[in-house]
């Protein structure tokens, strides 16, 4: 290195002395202010580059560019109008949108419903359903609170809410007929769009549709309705023998077996529902947010 | 763009190549080693004066260190050296030109040392070929202001579903994720329409896109409904449930795009939902009988507050945070003692997120009632969070014995509300509608389809049931170790 430089200290003075140096006053002042200036000399010396650079280069202007202009989303500014300048008197305007699920349109406004039913979800078909099931079945009952829905429910809800909603499932159990619950069969069908209701038969599917289903549900036609049973593919009600067998027949292409008449699976034949329970479960354990243990689910009814 | 550097530094170069810029710099300007940093500190004073400045710079041909109070031109005359390097940022000064010059092959140079001075150093952003070429092409800018409707968007109703219009109106105006979402920021692997992230990034540019009819979520509503599968049906919708739900589905997508190495960091998820979201609570046991405190600390995504009795919302928070004594009913299995005692519980926020999101408890089932609790609750516009910090309740517990100041007193805790969501009507027969926070002092309502006006009044007086809070000042992250 060039010996040019005057330097009165070496390093290793400085190191030496420095606490000796601090002790003056001005000595501290001095070095504070070298410090403070030179940081501000590199601070404003960034500033200027960024500027110099973003001229020099022309990258301000490509960044700017030109402003677009906005007489076109000029907010409204009028008592009877949203900020679009829609009237707030005028009904919403509907639309149609194509569900994404059975790719039908659908009017916008009744989108929801319609999707609850096409998904064959909703609290309460779920559980409608494996109530119909629990009650329709001739195998002991015993099992039955095993399988239901509702412990795992209590559970959720903080094991406080359920008497409100019991009443409504009930109400609902009685009011919904079976064939209206039919839709919810267009999803575990795999995307038949017939429109026929009820066609979840063995019959009608395709060898696929029925491997992806019975990978899912426990599928053994009750001899007394002549339903699939739409529970977990270890549903107690059932044997492992009995689902072999099925699985046998059913899966068999040479041996195509007419489950069942005309008889629909319930509509939560999805086959989220009979795993439904499991992943609730495990979101819930996921989910950080639920945070105290003692904490209520609380949830109010919408109805507009 | 013109960033090719001038006809010197060209010849320069194809003489003798970068390399010499590339030394330079990784010495005396970012200093990529603790030798080079000693150098810089005691070595790069002015050749000819010896002073540390005004402004060094290093002639790019020799290494002779020269201020620019007159010595680099002095050196450029006797040595017809013509390019010098300003030891402060890198840029290269050219004599003949008489001004800075800007070269790409030297500022990618000047990036891989500033890269390897520190892990995560703050690079501006520059458009590549491609992006400035788009830049060129498109030449009008869409600003943000007060007086347009660019940002707002009106949602359609789809049959009692302001439940979710609510929650994506608070999504969509969280200042963040907004950047995230136009940065274009979430890459993903995943086909055909399945990914939550990108249907909430369409809905970014849907937003920002100026149109003003308003959008139909039903691919966002059957998204959600697909992946969270619990929620069951609209009949029941609750906002704050499907808050949740929704961050939950997102955190699982966010995922589709990263590689599995880099997924998790310290253990964390880093991805933008638990970035923005994810905080951490602590909750400290306390045996009455030894003293023996047991900490955990769990994620949370939002705060449940009761309000029945605290008529605001830092009044909430204090309750929130107070200990609480587990009666003889709730015996704990104490580790010191290896017997079950009663004893105290006391939380405390251990980590903030950078949106903190309450939800107060307005609806209450029972056995006996269901209702719906409308006392007022008062909630601030600038929310200070650092009382409810668990270092700060350390903090104020050692100054009580010790007198000594708090730690942690320089934490920057303060928030800024920018969505409020209200529930009006009974637990029966309601409605969900949404104040956001366009821009600072701009707030509009959003009643579904409808966007209106309104004042920050009229925001701290509605009932308030979710509370949406942002962090005034973001800290750089930087490792401690």
């Amino acid at each position: 290195m060039n010996k040019t430089i005057s330097s009165e200290l070496s390093m290793s003075d400085l190191n030496v002395k420095f606490f000796e140096i601090m002790q003056s006053e001005a000595n501290a002042e001095d070095a504070a202010n070298f410090i403070y200036e030179n940081l501000f000399e590199d601070v404003t010396a960034g500033f200027v580059f960024e500027f110099h650079h973003g001229m020099k280069t022309g990258l301000t202007d490509l960044l700017e560019g030109e402003k677009e202009d906005d007489d076109m989303h000029k907010i409204v500014n009028s008592p009877e109008c949203d900020v679009f300048g829609f009237s707030l008197m005028k009904k919403t305007p509907d639309s149609n949108c194509s569900c994404p699920n059975c790719e039908r349109p659908v009017s916008a406004t009744r989108f929801a419903p319609h999707l609850e039913k096409c998904m064959g979800m909703g609290r309460n078909s779920s559980r409608i359903a494996s109530r119909r099931i629990a009650s329709n079945s001739r195998e002991p009952t015993s099992y039955a609170g095993l399988l239901s829905d509702d412990e795992d429910d209590a559970d959720w809800a903080g094991g406080s809410a359920p008497s409100e909603r019991r009443k409504r499932r009930l109400k609902n159990n009685n009011n919904r007929k079976p064939n209206k619950l039919h839709n919810g069969n267009r999803n575990s069908n795999g995307g038949h769009s017939a429109d026929a209701d009820g066609g979840a038969t063995y019959e009608t599917m395709t060898a696929n549709e029925k491997r992806n289903l019975l990978m899912q549900i426990c599928g053994v036609v009750s001899e007394h309705t002549k339903k699939l049973c739409t529970r977990s593919t270890r549903c107690p009600q059932h044997t492992e023998e009995q689902r072999r067998a099925l699985r046998h027949s059913v899966l068999e292409p040479s041996t195509p077996e007419g489950a069942a008449e005309e008889a629909g699976s319930p509509p939560d034949s999805s086959p989220s529902s009979s795993c439904s329970s499991s992943s609730r479960k495990r979101d819930r354990h996921r989910a950080p947010p639920k945070i105290k243990a003692k904490r209520e689910r609380l949830s109010p009814n919408i109805r507009e | 763009m013109n960033d090719n550097g001038c006809i010197h530094l060209s010849n320069f170069k194809a003489a003798k190549g970068t390399n010499p810029y590339r030394v330079l710099h990784a010495f005396f300007v970012s200093c990529t080693s603790y030798e080079a940093r000693r150098y810089k500190a005691t070595s790069c004073l002015c050749f000819i004066c010896g002073l540390p400045g005004p402004r060094m710079h290093s002639c790019l041909h020799c290494i002779y260190f020269a201020c620019y109070a007159g010595h680099i031109q002095d050196h450029a005359k006797a040595k017809k050296h013509f390019l010098y390097v300003d030891l402060s940022y890198g840029n290269v000064f050219c004599t003949q030109c008489q001004d800075y010059i800007y070269d790409k092959e030297c500022i990618e140079l000047a990036m891989n040392n500033r890269l390897k001075e520190a892990n995560v150093p703050f690079m501006p952003w520059l458009p590549n070929t491609n992006e400035a070429l788009a830049l060129r092409r498109l030449r009008k800018r869409r600003l943000i202001s007060p007086h347009t409707t660019i940002g707002l968007r009106g949602l359609q109703n789809l049959g009692s579903t302001c439940f979710m219009n609510c929650i994506v109106q608070a999504l969509i105006h969280t200042p963040l994720l907004r950047d995230y979402f136009l940065g274009e920021k979430h890459k993903c692997r995943a086909q055909g329409g399945k990914c939550l992230v990108c249907e909430v990034s369409k809905l970014f540019q849907e937003f920002y896109s100026g149109a003003k009819t308003p959008l139909t979520l039903h691919r966002l509503l059957h998204l959600i409904w697909t992946h969270a599968r619990h929620l069951a049906g609209y009949e029941q919708q609750d906002a704050h449930e499907f808050f949740i739900a929704t961050l939950d589905v997102l955190h699982r997508h966010c995922m589709n795009g990263v590689e599995d190495t880099e997924k998790k960091e310290n253990g964390r998820c880093n991805c933008i939902i638990d970035q923005i979201f994810t905080g951490g609570l602590q909750s400290d046991v306390v045996c009455t009988a030894c003293s023996g405190v047991s900490t955990t600390i769990d994620p949370f995504w939002d705060i449940s507050l009761d309000v029945a009795g605290p008529g605001s919302l830092q009044a909430c928070l204090e309750r929130f945070t107070r200990a609480e004594h587990l009666g003889s009913g709730a015996k704990i299995k104490c580790s010191k003692c290896r017997a079950y005692r009663e004893s105290t519980k006391q939380l405390s926020l251990e980590t903030l997120p950078i949106v903190a999101s309450f939800h107060l408890k307005r609806f209450e089932h029972s056995s006996q009632i269901d209702r719906k609790i409308s006392a007022f609750v008062s909630f601030p516009a600038e929310l200070d969070m650092t009382p409810f910090m668990s270092s700060h309740r350390r903090a104020v517990d050692v100054s009580v014995d010790n007198n000594n100041a708090p730690e942690g007193m320089f934490e920057d805790n303060r928030y800024s509300l920018f969505a409020v969501v209200n529930h009006l009507g009974s637990l029966d027969a309601g409605h969900y509608t949404a104040y956001v926070r366009q821009m600072k002092g701009s707030w509009f309502k959003c009643d579904d389809h409808m966007i209106t006006r309104a004042s920050l009044r009229e925001v701290l007086d509605s009932e308030g049931y979710l509370l949406f809070y942002h962090k005034t000042v973001l800290e750089y992250e930087c490792d401690v170790s």
